[in-house]
């Protein structure tokens, strides 16, 4: 009976009711639409990096001295048991010819089939016994196609594939190198390894080898230094949390003032009905229920306009994700609901917390005074 | 016995620096079953004299006895009790709620107290003792002056009351209605045997009244009987 009091008060204004909850609505997609869309963005840009977050690079402890990665350990490492993928590198800088071109080239060395399991090829295909292959950079440099022939420290390969152009990678960025195979690279250069590229099973197994690392081969001074591609991702994560956060307390501005909204018609409401509060008081309510009736308004405005706002900011979320990201493939994930449901709550609470005052000032009302007033 | 007692009431308002002496040390008393009118000029302190009896106002200083209980020392909890059970009112402008029914308006008491839906039932009873029961699910705007005292009085019948207010309650009907609203008070203060004080300007009024007690200046001039 108390609900369809409130309800029917609140159908008394009804044009003042639906601005009031077309307030809530508007606060609430807005909320809930960005939290969506930041989930969305951040989903997208993290996608791009998913696939390195199982490696880890390894790479010689320069703050303690080592310029190259022990033989031993390189070995040390290999045996470790989780490892799904090894790749040990070495590398230098060296002289570059091609036809009447000259430059000073980065060189690595690396196994065919690591080389494949990292880069695509975009034209030729990935063959190092006597060849190499060099990354798109490279090859607009010196003007190559696949077949070209380049001098590299005064030796010559012919040119199997240039690699596909890569944007920005956090172990290897190939588009200014040229990959030789190892067994031509130590011929040619007297270099130890600088960097191991490790890849793992598990997510789990990151830790663990970060462990045993550090047992085995750091437990003497550090020889090596591990760097966890995991941690770019959760660095990733952490700073789109915090910018989809800034960007919903800025939406959350529109959820206030339709707080302000509600707490003003609620006013009015409670003089415009102050002496039907007085009717009430005199014939048997409680401060409680006047307090109550008033509550029941507000949270039907908040859960109105809320579960409006929730569903619309679908739409929103949709929206915006077409607009900016120009695909909405990450629109239907669990944290588009925990968004929504969020927006829901703020929603339902802006509009409790904004009929508090105007419910307590009526249940406050002395009956004689309230009878009294016209 | 007496289910009414005032004892040196007074109530005075500061409005500004004026002190307003709405009752000036009132002492009165009415017995269970009585028909009492009060009488008495603008700003005689006769509503005045009805709130202090209905625990809607609190006095200065004296006492007010409701059925034995001295209303002074009770809490807003208590008082709204008292009212809601053993009070029932009615005013000169009916105050029925105006988005509720003329059935919703008699049950709010009832659901006020906790009757259940059964329970309030009753009101379409009620409704009908008044004779409205044609106009049970009409709302206050659909109904005539008279009708909607009537609805008052249903209301003010929903919980038993044994002490009826009535403060001016034919003030703004017209003499057929006025008299088929004093016949229903009437005929529940001889036959359900509720104790009525009404307020009135209407000597017509007063005449349906065992007793009148006149004011004058927030005092009591005299009480004679009529009966």
């Amino acid at each position: 009976m108390y609900l369809e009091l409130a309800k029917r008060n609140l159908l008394r204004t009804k044009v003042r009711s639906s601005l009031a909850v077309i307030g809530i609505i508007i606060g609430v997609m807005a909320i809930a639409s960005i939290g969506i869309f930041g989930e969305s963005l951040k989903a997208s840009v993290l996608q791009n990096f998913e696939d390195v977050a199982n490696e880890l690079l390894i790479t010689p402890a320069f703050s303690q001295g080592y310029s190259e990665i022990e033989k031993n350990v390189v070995d040390k490492i290999e045996k470790i048991p989780s490892i799904k993928t090894f790749i040990p590198l070495k590398n230098t800088r060296d002289f570059v010819e091609h036809k009447s071109k000259k430059n000073y080239g980065l060189i690595y060395g690396i196994d065919e089939e690591s080389l494949e399991e990292l880069f695509v090829a975009e034209k030729g295909s990935i063959k190092l016994r006597g060849s190499c292959v060099v990354g798109s950079g490279i090859a607009d440099m010196f003007d190559l196609r696949a077949g070209s022939k380049i001098s590299v420290a005064g030796w010559e390969f012919r040119v199997s594939a240039i690699l596909k152009e890569e944007g920005a990678r956090f172990d290897l960025n190939p588009n200014n190198i040229i990959f030789l195979s190892q067994n031509d690279f130590d011929k040619l250069f007297d270099e130890g390894y600088s960097m191991i590229i490790v890849k793992v099973e598990k997510l789990d197994d990151v830790e663990k080898i970060k462990e045993y690392i550090d047992k085995k081969v750091n437990s003497r001074g550090e020889k090596v230094t591990v760097f966890e591609m995991k941690i770019i991702l959760e660095r990733i994560d952490e700073v789109f949390a915090q910018m989809t956060l800034f960007l919903m307390a800025i939406a959350g501005i529109s959820l206030l003032v339709a707080g302000v909204s509600i707490l003003n018609i609620m006013l009015m409401s409670t003089i415009e009905r102050t002496k039907e509060i007085g009717v009430m008081r005199a014939i048997g309510a409680y401060r409680e229920t006047i307090l109550k009736i008033f509550m029941l308004e507000a949270l039907i405005l908040g859960i109105i306009g809320s579960a409006t706002g929730g569903i619309l900011s679908l739409a929103g979320g949709f929206g915006i994700d077409m607009l900016v990201l120009g695909s909405a493939e990450h629109l239907f994930t669990p944290s588009t609901a925990t968004h929504i449901i969020e927006g829901i709550t703020f929603g339902i609470l802006t509009a409790l917390t904004s009929g508090l005052y105007p419910a307590w000032k009526a249940s406050k009302l002395e009956p004689i005074e309230a009878l009294r007033y016209e | 016995m007496n289910v009414i007692e005032l004892e040196n009431v007074k109530k005075i308002y500061q409005i500004g620096e004026v002190e307003v002496k709405a009752l000036n040390g009132v002492s009165a008393s009415v017995e269970d079953g009585e028909f009492v009118s009060i009488m008495g000029p603008s700003g005689s302190g006769k509503s005045t004299f009805l709130n202090m009896i209905g625990c809607l106002d609190k006095p200065t200083s004296g006492k007010v006895i409701i059925n034995g209980v001295d209303t002074s020392v009770l809490s807003d909890r208590d008082l709204t009790k008292l009212r809601r059970d053993t009070i029932g009112f009615i005013f000169q402008t009916y105050n029925l709620i105006p988005t509720l029914t003329a059935f919703e308006n008699v049950e709010l008491p009832m659901i006020f107290m906790g009757a259940s839906k059964s329970e309030r039932e009753k009101a379409r009873e009620i409704l009908s003792l008044v004779g409205l029961e044609k106009e049970i699910n009409r709302k206050p705007n659909e109904l005539s002056g008279g009708q909607q005292q009537r609805v008052a009085i249903a209301r003010a019948l929903a919980n038993n009351p044994s002490i009826l207010l009535c403060d001016e309650p034919t003030g703004n009907l017209d003499t057929k209605s006025g008299k088929a609203v004093m016949d229903i008070i009437e005929r529940l203060n001889k036959e359900e045997r509720i104790t009525v004080v009404l307020v009135t300007h209407d000597p017509a009024i007063s005449k349906y009244a065992d007793r009148v007690i006149r004011m004058i200046d927030g005092k009591i001039e005299g009480g004679s009987n009529v009966s």
